[in-house]
């Protein structure tokens, strides 16, 4: 059984007027900079993901030419190839103060936007219509994993109306035509951006950024069989935002490449010495979904009050095998194929097309190979497509892995929606029934 | 040598419960309204419940607190979440309950217990951030008739029909309310269908964990008639009566939790 009473969840003082016209991009590097300070030397290099990508937005103040708006389901591999900089304007939320992402949020909506714009979506929509976010060169944009995301399209168009935008038509089935339906408009996507940007598709580079990619997935599949290991050697929640950071929006660079290994590196020393995470595992859980960015303290109270452990995020982690061609002589059309699957597959995307049993698998995908005690459906609040699946998943988890599993809403970024205190209120039955059950003494 | 005595505190959202127990009989309990100052109501409920069984605070050798105040509930050596409780709390009434329906004042959960009888929670789920489905819809339907809510349950069993209410939502449901009293609908069938309405709500969380016999109901709720009424012809099961008052349910378990805990220390 728990106790809380010394648990100091984050509070916010939203009281404050905050001057949202600065430079976000300013203001993230800031941000982001003073956090990695407070940590530790030797964890630093966890964080570089997130340092890289802000770097490449800071870059673009020089090359404006190279800015292409991405939307965060659309696989960066396509924006890569053309030497471009790969732009999520909601990724910008994701990395925001709480206090600032809830200014915007409350900007957006007192300029008529919906009102039911997630956190992720309406933090970056005031900024986007008032011309504070830099005009992009093109615009891809996509049709997952929300409806939400897709009505965002409108946002888009309305901030940047002489800026043609390509909105791709996600497939609904994974079989070998929705590949092939994928690829075509890929295809059409590369015209789109050479016509947009001026620039030439080198093949080479394409080959180049595949070949990056699908390293990419190989070295992730190989820290993800580490981490299998009881204790798990590193908890997924100290790395959800850098990994998510690269596999929304570095896939395909090198960057991404070299900080895999050295996670795989770190990962492999920690296995082979035996050592967990910063606190003693008790119980594992997979998490799904959305995780509270506005309070990783979350996981903190989860691991200090039960020992659970949070050992693979269902949102990002790898969910294909990239086809095993040879990128560096592979033809136009090979890459094509191997980026439409690639596409297919982003995370997120690939749980908002299709059929949600694809969902329920995933899920029961991660329970399986993690041997986890448990599962947890946060659910962001507007993510209607995983909702028609939540209660069929955890059906699915009792049934076959006799696993039970927590169903929850919550809004990543906004707390105001659900906040760190009320999303423990249901965490803490869940994980005292697990204990239980384990014959474990929290 | 005589039985160590430990109590359970429960402070929800309208009521502050407090049991005092020797691990074979509940010696006392208390029930006194929430104020916003849970740590006092705490004490005062807890002060409330020794006085009544004849101790003093000093006797009590451990407490357990639940409840959203649960935190600060002083003295409390540990605090256990409600749904833990009142699992325990039910089981030490009535060994047999499957599924526990527990109505509270800001929540409604559904759990499932296993059928050892120890109140093992299997699984549960909860209504997300809205009133609908709580005490407190009741209480503030209750204020739109200037009716005591005591005796709303069994008003609406002298109503001939229900009367739909459509809204979800309390702030919605109350202005509905407001115009069926204005368009001349007997009082009796509109509480009887504000009653329907909390056992709609509480009704669908019922298949998230599945329904198994026997069901029980707990928390405040439990005693509105109307409402145990409506959840029976929804659910279509008989919902059984612990043989505790349903509202001190919660400071029952964290009792029997007390004493648990007290044992394995010692």
């Amino acid at each position: 059984m728990s106790d809380y009473k010394g648990f100091q969840f984050k509070t916010y003082d939203f009281s404050k007027q905050l001057d949202t016209h600065i430079d976000l991009i300013d203001l993230l590097h800031n941000t982001i900079g003073a956090d990695l300070k407070k940590r530790p030397e030797n964890v630093r290099w966890l964080f570089e993901p997130v340092q890289q990508y802000l770097d490449e937005l800071a870059a673009l103040r020089e090359n404006p030419d190279k800015l292409v708006y991405r939307h965060f389901t659309f696989a960066p591999e396509i924006v890569y190839a053309m030497d471009c900089i790969s732009y999520v304007p909601e990724a910008l939320t994701f990395m925001m103060p709480t206090e600032y992402l809830c200014a915007l949020v409350d900007e957006g909506r007192e300029m008529d936007v919906p009102d039911h714009f997630c956190g992720f979506l309406g933090g970056v929509t005031a900024p986007l219509l008032t011309g504070r976010l830099p005009k992009p060169k093109a615009i891809l944009h996509c049709n997952q994993p929300c409806d939400n995301s897709v009505a965002w399209g409108s946002v888009l168009a309305e901030s940047f109306p002489d800026t043609e935008m390509f909105i791709l038509d996600n497939p609904y089935g994974d079989d070998e035509e929705g590949v092939r339906f994928a690829a075509e408009q890929l295809r059409e996507g590369f015209n789109y951006l050479e016509r947009m940007t001026g620039k030439r598709l080198d093949l080479d580079r394409f080959r180049e950024v595949m070949a990056k990619s699908a390293e990419a997935y190989r070295l992730m599949y190989e820290i993800n069989e580490y981490k299998k290991a009881i204790p798990c050697p590193i908890p997924t929640s100290s790395i959800l935002r850098p990994i998510s950071v690269a596999f929304y929006a570095l896939t395909g660079t090198e960057g991404l490449v070299g900080w895999l290994e050295k996670h795989l590196a770190d990962t492999k020393e920690r296995y082979e010495k035996g050592t967990g995470g910063w606190r003693e595992e008790k119980m594992r859980v997979v998490w799904n979904l959305s995780w509270p960015i506005f309070d990783y303290g979350v996981y903190d109270w989860m691991e200090e009050t039960f020992g659970a452990i949070a050992v693979a995020y269902h949102s990002a982690e790898p969910f294909y095998q990239p086809p095993d061609i040879d990128y560096g002589k592979a033809s136009y059309e090979e890459l094509l194929r191997a980026l439409a699957l690639r596409n297919n597959n982003h995370a997120m995307g690939r749980q908002g097309r299709g059929h949600f049993m694809t969902f329920v698998n995933d899920t029961l995908k991660w329970c399986r190979e993690f041997s986890a005690d448990g599962a947890i459906f946060a659910g962001h609040w507007q993510c209607q497509a995983n909702w028609a699946a939540a209660q069929i998943t955890k059906e699915k988890l009792m049934e076959e892995l006799g696993i039970p599993m927590l169903i929850m809403t919550v809004d990543q970024l906004d707390p105001r929606v659900v906040s760190a205190e009320q999303m423990v209120s249901r965490l803490e039955p869940f994980l005292e029934m697990l204990a239980e059950k384990k014959g474990i003494k929290p | 040598m005589s039985q160590p005595i430990v109590a359970g505190c429960d402070v929800g959202s309208i009521w502050a419960k407090a049991v005092i127990f020797d691990g074979k009989e509940i010696l006392a309990s208390a029930v006194i309204p929430s104020s916003p100052f849970p740590a006092k109501t705490a004490e005062k409920v807890l002060e409330k419940a020794a006085n009544k069984a004849g101790v003093s605070m000093g006797d009590i050798e451990y407490v357990v607190g639940t409840g959203y105040g649960r935190v600060n509930v002083p003295n409390a050596k540990k605090t256990v979440s409600e749904i833990a409780c009142h699992a325990k709390g039910a089981a030490w009434s009535c060994s047999d309950v499957a599924t526990l329906i527990d109505v509270g004042g800001q929540d409604c959960k559904v759990i499932s217990l296993a059928s050892d009888g120890h109140g093992r929670v299997m699984d549960f789920s909860m209504n997300d951030k809205c009133a609908a489905g709580t005490g407190r819809f009741l209480e503030v339907m209750a204020g739109v008739f200037e009716l005591p809510i005591e005796e709303f349950g069994e008003r609406a069993l002298k109503a001939e029909r229900i009367l739909g209410i459509s809204s979800q939502c309390t702030v919605f449901a109350e202005s509905e309310v407001v115009c069926l009293i204005a368009q001349g609908h007997e009082i009796e069938q509109i509480i009887a269908g504000i009653c329907d309405a909390v056992a709609a709500r509480v009704s669908v969380l019922v298949p998230r964990v599945g329904l198994r016999e026997k069901v029980y109901m707990s928390g405040g709720v439990a005693k509105n008639i109307g409402v145990r009424q409506a959840l029976q012809r929804r659910l279509r099961v008989t919902i059984w009566e612990l043989t505790e008052d349903p509202l001190i349910i919660g400071a029952l378990g964290a009792a029997v939790l007390a004493m648990d805990a007290l044992r394995q220390q010692q």
